[in-house]
């Protein structure tokens, strides 16, 4: 008989682009709610429930093990179920459809075959899926705030530095329309040939103003 | 509507006599141009059978696709701007203009989140009416029921348009299309009770050059306006003095010679003994008033007409040095030197290729044909210059004029400027 340990689930899920997660991490209170193994593709988490063949041999064990797997879709956006392929072909697939649980089975050397999608809930918030310690938030929130504060010094400084320019352009040209030069300024070198030093600019700058 | 905005969203629309040129300040150096015209299509038109299109207007490059028999163009085949200037009940011109600038403004539409519609600069003729500049704003505002591609338009002269490509702010522009030839005098401001209108243009140059070519046996090509054009370009000639020009050429004929193939096609053109017409050509667009176009006229040649388009009297035959100095006598005397030292030519009409060395003397350039027009009126003191790239020239000035004129400035219909929004 083949144990859960032989299992590739992790070579399974890690092929579809999946990360194991550190379940103790997860901050699972409730015992029902802990899956016997969970992954993530960083936008979903994913918990599997495992049987093995022994415990089959116990009534309704299938049937808890699906109503226990719905209860995990209260933690995770999608459940799967893992059993031996042997007893793949007694179960009624109706009931996973109807839960939207997942079927994965695995044979005597421990390959593992997807037999029924689950279906992905979106309900979930992400931000349980990594627990950020409280530290870490506080220092954020703080992270947050030095930016927003520098934002503000930045604008400032721009709003000053373009006042200091338009002024210098004034000094220099001995006019007191700042908006008339500014526009020629703001011609680049790559601007089209009829744009450059064009006195027709800062004429027409002017109309509805004289 | 930010400095930014419109470095992004000026729009050029040129809505010239033979052509549309049109585009966004991102264009660089040139606009997009396509004939301004557009075709009715019939319903028994063989794109209409065969793929079951339904389009009731065909502009751009899609017309050739569309158009039947001769007969059919007359009626079908619209200009909408071949005088400058469109009645202002001609629904089927106007559809033509709401065509092609639908067409204009989608060709450059930008899929950026931050576009909330072109501001747009229309330039039409220096003498179209005030109910020109309302239909072109009524067209925007329909063309904005679909889909807003207009945040805020005006319309300027294409002669101020011209001025303002060339970087002069005094100055006398004349620009002669297809159509017709304005003379337009310019301080900062088209000085519009001085506009001269000429009811002459590119298209009686060509309408010489087909009787031309009709004497000389080539009557089935004259009839053809593509190969007239062509055959205008490359034989025409700018007599230096018109009688001595011709004297020369009907001596010493082969010293004129020039024959030219089309190209893509076995037909060739030798004037032989005949090369002394090469100066009708250039003399009838600078000055038609010569006893030798007499003959023409009674042969079936159409006379220029004076005509009066509202308050205006577009005179048919006046010579352009004339034209140039009934303008500038219109301004105030202080500025008039100016005026003259100033003066730009553009548009097609003035498009000639320079005459070669051995012509010297007999053959000459336009600026120089107009300078010695007006010398013969006793005006010397003048500077003139063809603009770069004549057929650009009005699309570069509305780029500029969209990029300067400030947002806040109202339209008004005292001093036929400023934007509307369409906000």
């Amino acid at each position: 008989m083949i144990e859960s340990n032989d299992l590739r689930v992790d070579e399974y899920f890690q092929s579809r682009g999946m990360q194991p997660l550190d379940i103790s991490s997860l901050g699972l209170e409730k015992d029902n709610l802990k899956p016997d193994i969970a992954f993530t593709d960083s936008n979903n988490r994913i918990f599997v429930k495992i049987i093995d063949s022994g415990a089959l041999n116990e009534r309704n064990v299938l049937l808890d093990a699906v109503m226990k797997s719905v209860d995990f879709l209260k933690e995770a956006n999608a459940a799967y179920l893992l059993l031996p392929k042997l007893y793949a072909s007694i179960i009624d697939g109706k009931l996973f459809y109807n839960h939207g649980v997942g079927l994965l089975t695995y044979d005597k050397r421990g390959a593992i075959q997807e037999i029924i999608k689950p279906k992905i809930f979106s309900q979930i918030n992400k931000e349980n899926l990594v627990k950020i310690p409280e530290e870490t938030l506080v220092e954020i929130n703080n992270l947050n705030k030095r930016i927003r504060s520098l934002e503000q010094d930045f604008s400032k400084l721009k709003e000053e530095l373009d006042e200091l320019r338009v002024k210098k352009i004034n000094i220099e040209t001995n006019e007191d329309e700042p908006k008339l030069y500014s526009l020629n300024a703001e011609i680049h070198d790559d601007a089209p040939e009829f744009m450059k030093d064009n006195p027709w600019i800062g004429i027409l700058s002017k109309r509805g103003k004289d | 509507m930010s400095l930014d905005y419109k470095q992004k969203y000026s729009f050029g629309a040129d809505y010239g006599t033979s052509y549309f040129k049109f585009g966004s300040i991102l264009c660089g150096e040139e606009p997009k141009m396509i004939e301004n015209r557009g075709y009715f299509p019939r319903n028994d038109n063989i794109m209409h059978n065969a793929f079951g299109e339904t389009k009731d207007i065909v502009v751009g490059d899609e017309v050739p696709l569309y158009l039947q028999a001769k007969e059919d163009l007359t009626e079908n085949l619209i200009y909408p701007m071949k005088n400058g200037i469109i009645e202002k009940n001609n629904s089927r011109a106007w559809d033509v203009v709401k065509t092609i600038s639908l067409y204009g403004l989608e060709a450059f539409e930008p899929t950026d989140n931050d576009f909330e519609g072109f501001n747009i600069v229309a330039s039409l003729s220096s003498i179209a009416p005030r109910y020109m500049y309302e239909k072109i704003f009524q067209i925007y505002k329909e063309i904005n029921k679909k889909r807003k591609l207009i945040k805020a338009a005006t319309v300027i002269s294409q002669p101020l348009s011209v001025a303002i490509a060339h970087k002069v702010t005094t100055c006398t522009v004349i620009e002669s299309g297809h159509g017709n030839t304005q003379v337009c005098p310019i301080s900062h401001y088209p000085i519009r009770n001085a506009i001269v209108p000429i009811n002459r243009g590119g298209g009686d140059a060509n309408s010489i050059t087909a009787e031309i070519l009709k004497d000389l046996g080539y009557s089935d090509l004259a009839r053809e306006e593509a190969f007239v054009l062509r055959a205008k370009e490359k034989l025409g000639l700018i007599p230096v003095d018109f009688e001595k020009s011709v004297a020369k050429a009907k001596k010493h004929p082969k010293k004129f010679k020039n024959k030219f193939k089309i190209p893509g096609t076995r037909i060739v053109v030798e004037l032989e003994e005949n090369t002394w017409t090469r100066f009708l050509i250039g003399e009838y667009v600078f000055d038609p008033n010569h006893e030798l176009f007499t003959s023409y006229f009674k042969r079936g040649l159409p006379k220029p007409k004076d005509i009066r388009i509202g308050d205006l009297l577009f005179k048919g035959m006046l010579d352009f040095g004339e034209a140039i100095i009934e303008a500038v006598e219109r301004c105030p005397v202080e500025l008039q030197p100016h005026l003259y030292r100033n003066i730009l030519l553009s548009g097609g009409n003035f498009c000639w290729e320079q005459p070669s060395i051995q012509l010297k003397g007999l053959a000459t350039s336009a600026n120089s044909k107009i300078k010695l027009l007006l010398r013969k009126k006793g005006i010397t003191n003048v500077n003139i210059s063809m603009t770069n790239e004549p057929q650009y020239s009005v699309w570069r000035g509305t780029i500029i004029y969209g990029y300067a004129v400030p947002e806040n400035y109202n339209w008004s219909w005292d001093q036929l400027e400023g934007w509307i929004s369409f906000d």
